[in-house]
């Protein structure tokens, strides 16, 4: 088995992670390290992972907490809330290891315009990550 | 307070335990409850796919086909099927006699 990647989270990703409920947290931190994290760059050719460009990544979490625990091959604790979620974790594979930009809710803001704007800041902490090596 | 990780440029990184700490200060007894259940619930998909890489490797060395397989443990092929692809959870005898067949053993280690 190859080894698993190390992470590195923003500031940024930590402050909008704990913008949404707690069981999302939970979920999407788990889904992160067991399916982002665990399956590294080689998730590329799964629907979890969509291209953005300039070695930008969304890692794409949707559904309902059931439906996205099953997609990852896990089976939903009983007593689990089955609440809605839709985030897109913006992400990159650098030599450092995995770097966790951006976690937009974007149940909460939609798509569009505010998704954009997110993707272009991502971008902008990914360069302002590879100019300070 | 954690120590953020700064680069040149003042970018703020985390490590993941940092990460952790800081994410996880403010749930409740509950939601570290509710966590613990789903971690729980990862990690026995780790262990499935553990499992499921370990039969496709023995298999490969040993040469042999998941029908093959299927006949010396004594279940079917579908059964060998869904158990490389991590989707089954075999019975622990299950898991012994295919691990015997593939000249395998289970082995228990501390976190």
């Amino acid at each position: 088995m190859p080894e698993p990647y190390s992470a590195k989270y923003t500031s940024e990703y930590l402050r909008q992670e704990q913008d949404i409920p707690v069981l999302i947290q939970q979920v999407v931190r788990l889904l992160v390290l067991n399916i982002l994290i665990g399956g590294g760059p080689a998730l590329a050719k799964t629907p979890w992972l969509k291209p953005l460009g300039q070695g930008l990544w969304e890692f794409r979490i949707g559904g309902s907490v059931h439906s996205v625990l099953k997609r990852a091959g896990v089976e939903s604790p009983s007593r689990l809330g089955n609440q809605k979620l839709l985030i897109r974790v913006f992400c990159a594979f650098e030599e450092e290891g995995v770097l966790l930009i951006g976690c937009y809710n974007k149940l909460r803001f939609g798509g569009g315009r505010p998704q954009s704007l997110a993707i272009t800041r991502a971008r902008k902490v990914l360069l302002t990550f590879r100019e300070g090596r | 307070m954690i120590s953020y990780m700064k680069t040149e440029n003042s970018l703020d990184l985390l490590t993941q335990e940092e990460h952790d700490r800081e994410l996880m200060a403010k749930w409740s007894p509950e939601d570290h409850a509710a966590n613990r259940a789903l971690t729980l619930a990862f990690e026995e998909r780790a262990q499935r796919l553990a499992l499921a890489n370990a039969v496709k490797r023995g298999r490969s060395s040993l040469q042999i086909s998941q029908r093959a397989l299927a006949k010396l443990v004594g279940i079917s092929t579908r059964d060998v099927c869904h158990i490389e692809q991590g989707k089954a959870n075999p019975t622990l005898t299950t898991q012994v006699k295919l691990l015997s067949v593939l000249r395998l053993t289970l082995a228990i280690e501390a976190k």
